[in-house]
């Protein structure tokens, strides 16, 4: 069984959107929600500090979600590939799972269900990249199995010179990379946190 | 000092606006007078939206009183003062459906897909407070109304209008009778079956990891006694008159006391935890909920009524009107805890 995942190259990231964009076409994400989006972050008061870096806002798959075991009526579940989904159809619109996700990745859909990024897995079934990591022209996204050490992703996450991932203190265990990042997280946050060490999973 | 500002091209939601000033509000307010150009990751995400809003208040409102309803009515069966207490245990018995049904419309409001609410009841998830307090309510209903059944066909006989509907009427007395006869195993179970109610109010929102504010064990008994609090004064409202009076007056101030120091011990474990629950309990206290916080749920809720129940059971007399204010704002003040705790808890990450 794979275990998917993702990560983003933030060293090659430009904050064009084309992965927001083509996300949005792909799933038929309503006006004024988004399932994936790129949030601009300047850090830094003088030329000597000052930094862009990009936020990488979608579900991040966690292997310990803690939106799964609030949903009263099981729509929200894990597949056995690692994908966290949403089952429309038992789908009651509670939105217990919105306030639980720790991260703010879940919207509520105007037709009264929850969605989210699902990693695009009707595409993964067709043995496609999800539409975000097709789209992306500087090739930062990446998508893999992280069980696999031959896939882009392991490759990716095994050459990085820093890897990251978001709230590891939560013990979500996310499996979405942030990759070779000037600016730690909870830094871009505004968050006077110290950076934490990144809790890898599969490296 | 790092200066971070963030741009994101679309808001993930309609009502983002109201919401991100709040919570800049909340931050200038932690910040201690200092606003730094700051706009959090929790700002351009969806963790700022009134996600659950009036409705879930309500609900969890209606719920405790329903369930502090049910708790002094069961305990007045198995205490042995059924039949003393008897006008105030009538009501007290009488109101838990239609508070529990109100309650269940209310949650049916909440949902986004109103048509197949039915989910929450071919699914028992014990890891979701949502599924089991949807059961709960069910069971509470079921068992609230048999203990109803005798009062509502007593008060039936007194009122001596002809019977319109025999058969329906039948099939209530002969319920009725069962229920009356087991009264005493229905008490117990309805206390049981009110305290997990009173305290699932407060666990449904205790056990989202993701919100500092609600994130505290102390907020199930916290409205528990809320509840109960809440189900006394209502009955002092309804009732005020009769050998329950004076007990009763002594229940409220114990349990003012009982919910001040549990809003101490909640507040406390927040600001002793990291630096998350630290920023919701600053906003609670000295932030954008402090007035609100400050005047309806600690004041009008808790403070003035305790003042006013201290002063009756010291001097043993309590003019009509100053009792009544004094119940209202207990009752008041426990909404106002739903509000502003369901709204608190959703602002800032
Ligand atoms: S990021 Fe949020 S929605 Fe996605 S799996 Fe983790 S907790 Fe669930
Ligand atoms: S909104 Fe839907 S997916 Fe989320 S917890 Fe409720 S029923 Fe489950």
């Amino acid at each position: 069984m794979p275990r998917y995942g993702m990560a983003v190259d933030l060293d090659r990231c430009i904050g064009c959107q084309a992965c927001a964009v083509a996300c949005a076409v792909e799933n038929q994400v309503p006006e004024g929600f988004f399932r994936r989006r790129v949030g601009e972050v300047t850090t830094g008061d003088d030329p000597a500090t000052l930094r862009l870096t990009f936020l990488h806002l979608q579900c991040y798959h966690c292997e310990r979600p803690p939106c799964v075991p609030v949903c009263p009526t099981g729509a929200t579940y894990v597949t056995r590939d690692g994908l966290c989904l949403v089952n429309y159809d038992i789908c009651i619109g509670c939105r217990a799972c919105v306030t639980a996700c720790p991260y703010g990745m879940r919207y509520p859909h105007p037709r009264g269900v929850v969605d989210k990024c699902s990693l695009c897995d009707h595409r993964i079934a067709a043995g496609r990249l999800p539409a975000c990591v097709e789209a992306c022209p500087t090739r930062a996204l990446v998508f893999g199995d992280l069980d696999d050490p031959a896939s882009p992703l392991r490759q990716a996450i095994a050459a990085a010179a820093r890897v990251e991932v978001d709230r590891p203190e939560l013990g979500t265990r996310p499996k979405f990379f942030l990759l070779n990042g000037r600016v730690s997280l909870p830094e871009a946050r505004g968050e006077g946190m110290p950076a934490q060490a990144a809790e890898v999973t599969g490296r | 000092m790092t200066v971070v500002t963030a741009t994101v091209p679309s808001s993930g939601c309609r009502r983002r606006g109201a919401a991100a000033s709040a919570s800049a509000a909340v931050m200038a307010a932690v910040g201690g007078g200092v606003a730094p150009a700051v706009e959090r990751h929790g700002d351009v995400l969806n963790t700022h939206l009134d996600l659950w809003g009036w409705e879930v208040a309500a609900y969890l409102f209606l719920g405790g009183l329903a369930a502090g309803l049910l708790i002094v009515a069961s305990w007045a069966v198995l205490a042995g003062r059924r039949r003393e207490y008897l006008p105030a245990v009538r009501v007290a018995t009488l109101l838990v459906p239609p508070l529990i049904g109100a309650g269940l419309v209310l949650l049916w409001l909440d949902l986004g897909s109103k048509l197949t609410p039915f989910w929450l009841y071919v699914t028992l998830r014990p890891t979701s407070p949502m599924s089991w307090g949807a059961w709960i309510l069910l069971a509470v209903l079921l068992t609230s109304s048999l203990a109803a059944i005798p009062a509502l066909l007593a008060m039936r006989a007194r009122a001596s209008v002809p019977c319109r509907l025999p058969r329906l009427h039948r099939v209530l007395e002969h319920v009725g009778r069962w229920a009356a006869r087991h009264g005493r195993w229905l008490a117990w179970i309805n206390l049981w079956l009110g305290v997990g109610l009173g305290l699932y109010t407060g666990i449904l929102l205790g056990t989202m990891v993701a919100r500092p504010a609600w994130n505290s064990p102390m907020l199930g008994p916290l409205f528990l006694a809320s509840g109960l609090s809440g189900a006394v004064a209502l009955l002092l409202l309804l009732r005020p008159r009769g050998p329950w009076a004076p007990v009763f007056v002594r229940a409220e101030v114990g349990l003012h006391a009982t919910k001040l120091a549990l809003l101490g011990l909640y507040l406390t474990g927040l600001a002793t935890s990291g630096a998350a629950p630290q920023a919701a309990a600053a906003a609670l206290v000295r932030g954008v909920w402090a007035p609100a916080f400050w005047t309806l749920v600690v004041g009008a809720g808790m403070a003035v009524p305790l003042a006013v129940g201290l002063r009756e059971v010291t001097v043993h007399r309590c003019p009509r009107r100053l009792a009544v204010a004094s119940c209202t704002l207990a009752l008041a003040g426990g909404l106002a805890l739903r509000v502003v705790l369901v709204y608190a808890g959703q602002h800032g990450l």
